[in-house]
């Protein structure tokens, strides 16, 4: 039973082969072992002459031709057609430049608008930030935890601000030609922290409007 | 008329670019049978050349004409399903079609689902045979394609041979029918038979090679016969 059914997919393979052969659907390796196994075997040899020799003879099947007026009323459709899809299109060549035009406009507005904003943006947060800054510059100097982060902004200013930052030093901005002697700030400061003297090395900050520093760590 | 500033909108890669240049020497040389399917699909749908159309129409119709009429077997009905094939075809060519296909095996699809509509349709009524125009109807070398000039006798026994063939072709089951003429008339691969019909490779091959056990038995049946009133 099984070795029927062997039998049976064997000569399934072959049939499908054979089709295969006949309509040159084989690539050439198969092609090349498929002509080996039909030297080999005679039933297969006759098998694929006798199937040629009757895919030949429909060779001589008639081609049959169309009625003339079926081709006219498909030429009159395809033409229809096209009649019809130029009307759809024919607002192109009249108007094309018109609508190109008012993309070109509308592209270039986009562009412009998106190049203008952040500048405008930059500007509507500085103005955000100037009051603050004012209240901090006004606000007295009170202990060391306190941060000042506007205030480096105060470049412009002439008063001096000062701020603290994490090393527990206090920072003056705009101070750049500074006498230590005349700074009221300062000497109040001081006198009020003992422990605060005046730093001149100014280790990791080398910012213009970070001239004098007062610290409270010993070196 | 269109523009270049309007072809020039479509062209967007290269293949389209290599279609403008087909279009430039359109203008000047009429003649469009030296052109591929593909390139005459692109001049009708996008420049409206109706001129590629109708090469591109005259190369195939004969085939696909003859695909219809083998599969319903009556002039009729085979004129109508080539008239509706073509007309899906213009309609679908105008919106969807994608161009990247086989342009035949595309038609040859709208061709068999048309054919395969029609005949189960008729198979619920009618049986085929009955109103197919068979080997008895006059005016089958009519519709026979003229193949040439020959002489007489040269002629008759072509036109045996084709009225043979076609009485035993008409005996195959559709399935088997439809993949023998798919592959007689358009030449189209085994893959391109499956997707048209709907089936795998492995079935189109097995459904060719019943079609040609029985095509041969036929044909022995025949000489059989031939044999039996000869003595």
């Amino acid at each position: 039973m099984k070795k029927n059914n062997n039998q049976k997919k064997t000569m399934q393979v072959n049939q499908t082969e054979i089709i295969r052969f006949l309509m040159d659907e084989m690539d050439p390796s198969e092609k090349i072992s498929f002509e080996k196994r039909i030297r080999l075997n005679q039933d297969l040899l006759i098998e694929v002459e006798s199937l040629k020799k009757t895919w030949e003879k429909t060779n001589a099947y008639p081609s049959f031709e169309s009625p003339e007026r079926v081709k006219e009323a498909i030429f009159a459709k395809a033409e229809a057609s096209i009649t019809a899809s130029s009307k759809n299109w024919n607002w192109i060549p009249q108007h094309g430049f018109k609508v190109a035009a008012s993309f070109l406009v509308m592209a270039t507005a986009i562009i412009a608008w998106n190049t203008w904003m952040p500048t405008n943006q930059l500007e509507s947060t500085g103005s955000l930030n100037t009051p603050i800054d004012g209240q901090q510059s006004n606000a007295p100097l009170t202990t060391a935890k306190d941060s000042g982060i506007g205030s480096d902004v105060n470049e412009t200013n002439n008063e001096i601000t000062p701020w603290v930052d994490h090393n527990h030093i206090i920072r003056f901005a705009g101070t750049t030609d500074f006498n230590l002697s005349q700074s009221p700030e300062i000497n109040s400061t001081s006198h009020q922290n003992s422990k605060l003297r005046l730093v001149n090395d100014q280790t990791g900050y080398t910012g213009q409007s970070r001239k004098i520093l007062l610290t409270g760590n010993t070196p | 008329m269109i523009s270049h500033a309007h072809v020039i909108l479509f062209c967007a890669d290269a293949y389209h670019f290599k279609c403008m240049n087909i279009h430039k020497s359109t203008q000047s040389t009429p003649n469009r049978s030296s052109f591929s399917d593909k390139e005459l699909v692109y001049l009708y749908r996008r420049e409206h050349d109706m001129e590629a159309f109708k090469t591109l129409f005259n190369r195939y119709e004969s085939k696909i004409y003859s695909y219809i009429y083998s599969m319903v077997l009556n002039t009729e009905t085979a004129s109508d399903l080539f008239q509706d094939t073509f007309t899906k075809v213009i309609m679908k060519m105008e919106k969807n079609y994608n161009e990247e296909g086989k342009w035949i095996a595309w038609v040859m699809r709208i061709a068999h689902n048309a054919t395969i509509d029609y005949l189960r349709r008729a198979k619920k009524f009618v049986h085929i045979s009955s109103s197919s125009d068979g080997e008895e109807n006059t005016d089958f070398f009519h519709r026979v394609a003229d193949e040439g000039a020959l002489d007489a006798s040269q002629v008759y026994v072509q036109h045996e041979d084709k009225k043979r063939m076609y009485k035993h072709i008409s005996r195959l089951p559709e399935e088997q029918r439809a993949v023998v003429m798919l592959r007689h008339y358009e030449e189209l691969s085994f893959k391109e038979i499956a997707e048209i019909t709907g089936v795998s490779i492995n079935t189109a091959l097995g459904r060719m090679r019943y079609a040609l056990t029985n095509l041969r038995k036929y044909f022995e049946e025949e000489q059989q016969s031939e044999k039996n009133h000869a003595s």
